[in-house]
């Protein structure tokens, strides 16, 4: 081997070992943050959050009584979302969205939409002989 | 004395020992970087499974048969104060489980009038549950803490004096 071939064989060593740290510099500075972990996180608060609100107890009655009535008179579901929308407020952190619907027979009786993606949770009950679910989504607001 | 020119292979000599010296360079930047950010990646892991134990330790204080409600989901409010006292008394069995933290819940919902912590004081006035919003279940503070953990969960509160469930956030002050 001549000596011009050998230090461009050298210079080629040195180009390629640079390129394996720019490669290992990459690897961990843009590597995507977990988001199963930030889900399971977001999904277990938004259930634990969901079967405490389902037993709270709204201006003397109780959550079940007024989900009831709420689908039986359209009209009361409009001081119940208030209130559910002042007890989000106090509960949630600030900035925080979420989506909140009641389904009863396959139709929302009552719903906030606030944010349209993320990790729903559900917890079902039976009350007056009617099934109902209530459904949370927990999402990070980033404005 | 004049000095003596150098010969061709002594600038040879010089080329390598150069070319020798930017590799190891190279080689000790590349190991810095990489145990860099090695370490930050090991960091980010080691608060990860912090939080995760924290959110576990979460779920088992709400389900510890002195603090929940016998039949739901819930954190009995009435005996909080029992707890604190049972803590007290038995702080050699308790300490081990629970460790370096503090242990308290704070009620959100219906907004309380008053932020006070309670006590058997408070907890005996006719304006109680509205006289304190706030219970301090267990505090073991050590002397230097150089940083703390938060993690909290929304809870459910039981007052049976009242037959009524309100909603109270959990949160779990780990001290390093």
């Amino acid at each position: 081997m001549k000596k011009g071939q050998m230090e461009v064989v050298g210079l080629l060593v040195i180009v390629i070992f640079l390129l394996v740290i720019g490669l290992i510099v990459l690897r961990f500075s843009i590597k995507p943050d977990s988001t199963t972990a930030a889900d399971s996180r977001s999904s277990l608060e938004s259930t634990r959050l969901l079967q405490a609100l389902v037993l709270t107890t709204i201006q003397d009655k109780s959550f079940e009584d007024h989900v009831v009535a709420c689908s039986q008179t359209a009209s009361v579901c409009n001081d119940f979302r208030l209130q559910l929308e002042s007890i989000f407020s106090v509960i949630l952190k600030k900035g925080e969205l979420y989506s909140f619907y009641i389904v009863y027979e396959d139709q929302n009786i009552l719903q906030i939409e606030q944010c349209p993606v993320g990790v729903i949770s559900s917890y079902s009950f039976v009350a007056s002989g009617g099934f109902y679910e209530t459904k949370l989504r927990l999402c990070t607001s980033f404005s | 004395m004049t000095a003596r020119p150098s010969t061709k292979a002594q600038v040879q000599l010089s080329e390598t020992f150069l070319v020798l010296f930017i590799v190891i360079i190279l080689l000790f930047l590349g190991i810095f970087f990489y145990s860099k950010f090695f370490i930050q990646s090991l960091q980010t892991r080691a608060n990860t499974l912090s939080e995760q134990d924290s959110t576990v330790f979460l779920s088992r204080v709400s389900s510890l048969a002195e603090l929940r409600c016998s039949d739901k989901p819930c954190l009995d409010t009435s005996k909080f104060l029992p707890f604190q006292t049972l803590v007290q008394q038995r702080l050699t069995l308790y300490t081990p489980i629970f460790g370096n933290q503090k242990i308290t819940v704070q009620e959100l919902y219906p907004v309380p009038s008053s932020d006070a912590v309670c006590t058997k004081y408070l907890y005996l006035q006719t304006s109680y549950p509205g006289s304190c919003s706030q219970w301090i279940l267990y505090e073991q503070k050590p002397s230097v803490v150089t940083s703390t953990q938060k993690t909290s969960t929304i809870v459910s509160l039981y007052y049976p004096e009242k037959d009524i469930y309100t909603l109270g956030r959990l949160t779990l002050e780990v001290y390093h």
